[in-house]
């Protein structure tokens, strides 16, 4: 399920970097007389590199505006789809997971049409099926950690995954420590992001 | 000191792993292997003129695999020439010192084969039982069920006691993208099949009290129950609400069923009742903690449950109407135990869990087995090697069917609550949950008309 998640927002996101703004075709500049003479023919031709050569100023200013965009949504997405980890058997956050939480608070205030999906993992060990609870356990105190900063819980959905989707495979405390975790999938309002202060 | 230091090292190697292994009290470590005190028993070839000699010997091995499984009786390998036919000499049987034995003749019939069933008490030279059923040809998908169910009327009669052949376990298998399908397969390991595999999950499929139904939670985007037609493949899906729904089981009705449901802050266990799709009611707790795993005693009055209220999974046993819960696995100061998974035997007041009583021992769960009735005795533990979850009694209230990886190969297991006897009924690391069903056919059902 998750996976299919992220191909869909992969599937909107090519698209959506792919059509940048482009100037409109040049319309076709008007051809003078021939009777005019020589000066205006070369003052026509003056003015249409003139012309050329503001259009090509505006393209390159717009394209560096664009990358900027796309860099900033980039860094913002990276922020808040950053995973945090669980110590064993626990729900609780560590200092390192409230760390990574607190720089996902300020992209989520400067862009209100963000929703996030919470998705809570365990290791393999535990019950089966009371892993799926302990994910759930794990996503929601992350909803909670990040509603007590003000923003409306609403745009959360929690959801677990139990022990079925490790993020690394094996048998040893380096994989369980890593499969200990809360995945963050944006599921609105994800293009374009800013960071706030830019 | 050198020397002292010498004298010491062997004691530790030995005192380190005995106190890693070794059950704190409360906690009996049973798992001894002890058959001698089984009757013996004895199926002589069925005979017959008509169905071809194939056919006949299909009939007598499976009904010989089906007593053996049923770990209530040593089975006789390979009958004496001289008593595979004729009249029954109780002398020379009783000789051998079989103590019951089942003879069969079989003979051509409509759609199928007649067979006139014996069961003799050798001891006492008396018949037990005698009945004519009807089978179905020996190509028919319903021979080996049908074959099944005279087996337990074998126990039934020598013992006055349910059998368990005439049953299927349903199970998961997860493959590796996290996807799960779902299988079921005889009680004696034949017929493994996928019956559903729908790209999602799959979780804790359970059989309707009728055994016709399975009912399992399914889910991503939104969770929901699915109650599956065994025989059509027609579903039915329930949209119970929650977050997250966990572990359904039915209440005997058939039609109540109660299940784990996650809303706001944690799971708690509700009753609902699928006839009409609602009248959904909280049993435990305040969505602080996590209670799931529901399985109903036979009479539907009580049912035990996991929940971490304490700061840990826990069973629990409470009335049906969510009073008076107990609890049920040991708790040892000091230890951080860990138990879920409770299955209430069809036949009494045991109830069968996998836990650790030390957390740091997850990932290697063992079986154990507790009464209902003796809150506070000691508990049984019958598995002592790998890791073993989900355990689930058979309709005869003595055999269980669990997952386990790492004590020979990895797949679902039977083992006898008795004896401790076990045997793999399905190879298959990746097999998960697993829930038998009630009997599925009974020899009543193939009586001959007279």
């Amino acid at each position: 399920m998750i996976r299919r998640l992220v191909l869909i927002a992969a599937l909107f996101a090519v698209p959506l970097a792919g059509c940048s703004r482009r100037e409109p075709p040049q319309e076709p500049q008007p051809t003078l007389p021939d009777t005019a003479g020589e000066g205006a023919r070369r003052a026509a031709e003056r003015e249409r590199m003139r012309q050329d050569s503001i259009a090509r100023a505006n393209a390159s200013a717009d394209a560096d505006a664009r990358r900027r965009a796309e860099e900033m949504t980039a860094r913002a997405r990276a922020i808040l789809e950053e995973v945090v980890r669980f110590d064993y058997d626990e729900s609780a956050l560590r200092p390192d997971a409230e760390a990574a939480l607190g720089r996902k608070v300020p992209i989520l205030r400067s862009n209100p049409n963000v929703r996030l999906r919470i998705v809570g993992h365990t290791d393999e060990r535990g019950s089966l099926e009371y892993n799926l609870a302990l994910g759930m356990r794990r996503a929601s105190s992350v909803r909670q950690y990040l509603a007590g900063f003000g923003i409306d819980a609403s745009r959360f959905e929690t959801t677990s995954m139990g022990e079925d989707s490790p993020a690394a495979q094996g048998s040893n405390e380096s994989a369980w420590a890593q499969n200990r975790r809360a995945e963050f999938v944006i599921t609105a309002g994800g293009s374009p992001l800013t960071l706030p202060g830019s | 000191m050198r020397r002292s230091l010498f004298a010491i090292l062997p004691l530790l190697i030995y005192a380190v792993p005995a106190l890693a292994q070794d059950p704190p009290p409360g906690i009996r470590l049973s798992t001894t292997y002890q058959t001698q005190n089984r009757p013996l028993l004895a199926v002589r070839p069925v005979e017959g003129a008509g169905p071809t000699g194939e056919v006949l010997d299909s009939i007598t091995t499976i009904v010989q695999r089906d007593l053996l499984n049923s770990s209530r009786f040593n089975v006789i390998e390979g009958v004496p020439q001289s008593l595979r036919t004729g009249a029954v000499d109780y002398a020379q049987w009783n000789s051998l010192n079989v103590v019951y034995l089942v003879t069969g003749t079989v003979a051509p019939a409509t759609d199928g084969y007649e067979i006139s069933l014996t069961v003799h008490d050798v001891v006492y030279a008396r018949v037990v039982h005698e009945g004519r059923y009807v089978l179905p040809v020996a190509e028919s998908p319903a021979f080996r069920m049908a074959v099944h169910a005279l087996s337990d009327q074998v126990v039934q009669s020598a013992l006055n006691a349910p059998g368990s052949a005439a049953t299927r376990i349903v199970t998961t298998r997860q493959h590796g993208d996290g996807n799960y399908d779902l299988l079921i397969v005889d009680s004696d390991g034949y017929g493994l099949r996928r019956i559903a595999g729908f790209g999602g999950l799959i979780y804790s499929p359970t059989w309707s009290p009728d055994g016709r139904r399975i009912l399992y939670a399914t889910g991503g985007d939104r969770w929901h129950l699915v109650e599956r037609e065994v025989a059509t493949g027609q579903q039915r899906t329930f949209d119970p609400g929650g977050d997250m729904i966990y572990t359904p089981a039915y209440a005997p009705n058939g039609t109540t069923i109660a299940l784990g449901i996650w809303r706001e802050n944690g799971a708690e266990v509700f009753q609902y009742d699928i006839s009409r799709s609602g009248g959904l009611r909280k049993l435990t707790g305040n969505l602080s903690t996590v209670s799931m795993y529901p399985s109903y005693s036979p009479d539907g009055r009580r049912l035990a449950f996991m929940s971490d209220r304490i700061g840990r999974p826990a069973i629990y046993v409470m009335d049906e109407d969510g009073g008076g819960a107990a609890m049920l696995s040991p708790f040892i100061a000091g230890q951080s135990s860990d138990y879920a998974a409770p299955s209430w035997s069809p036949t009494g007041s045991r109830i069968v869990f996998h836990g650790v009583w030390n957390r740091q021992m997850r990932g290697s769960y063992q079986i154990m087995v507790a009464d209902a009735d003796r809150q506070g005795a000691q508990i049984e533990q019958i598995t002592a090697r790998g890791n073993n979850e989900d355990p689930s009694w058979a309709p005869d209230g003595r055999n269980i069917v669990y997952t386990s990886v790492g004590d020979g190969p990895g797949g679902l297991y039977i083992i006898d609550a008795e004896s401790k006897n076990r045997r793999l009924l399905a190879r298959g690391e990746n097999l998960r949950m697993a829930e038998w069903s009630p009997l599925l056919l009974r020899a009543s059902d193939l009586a001959a008309r007279q």
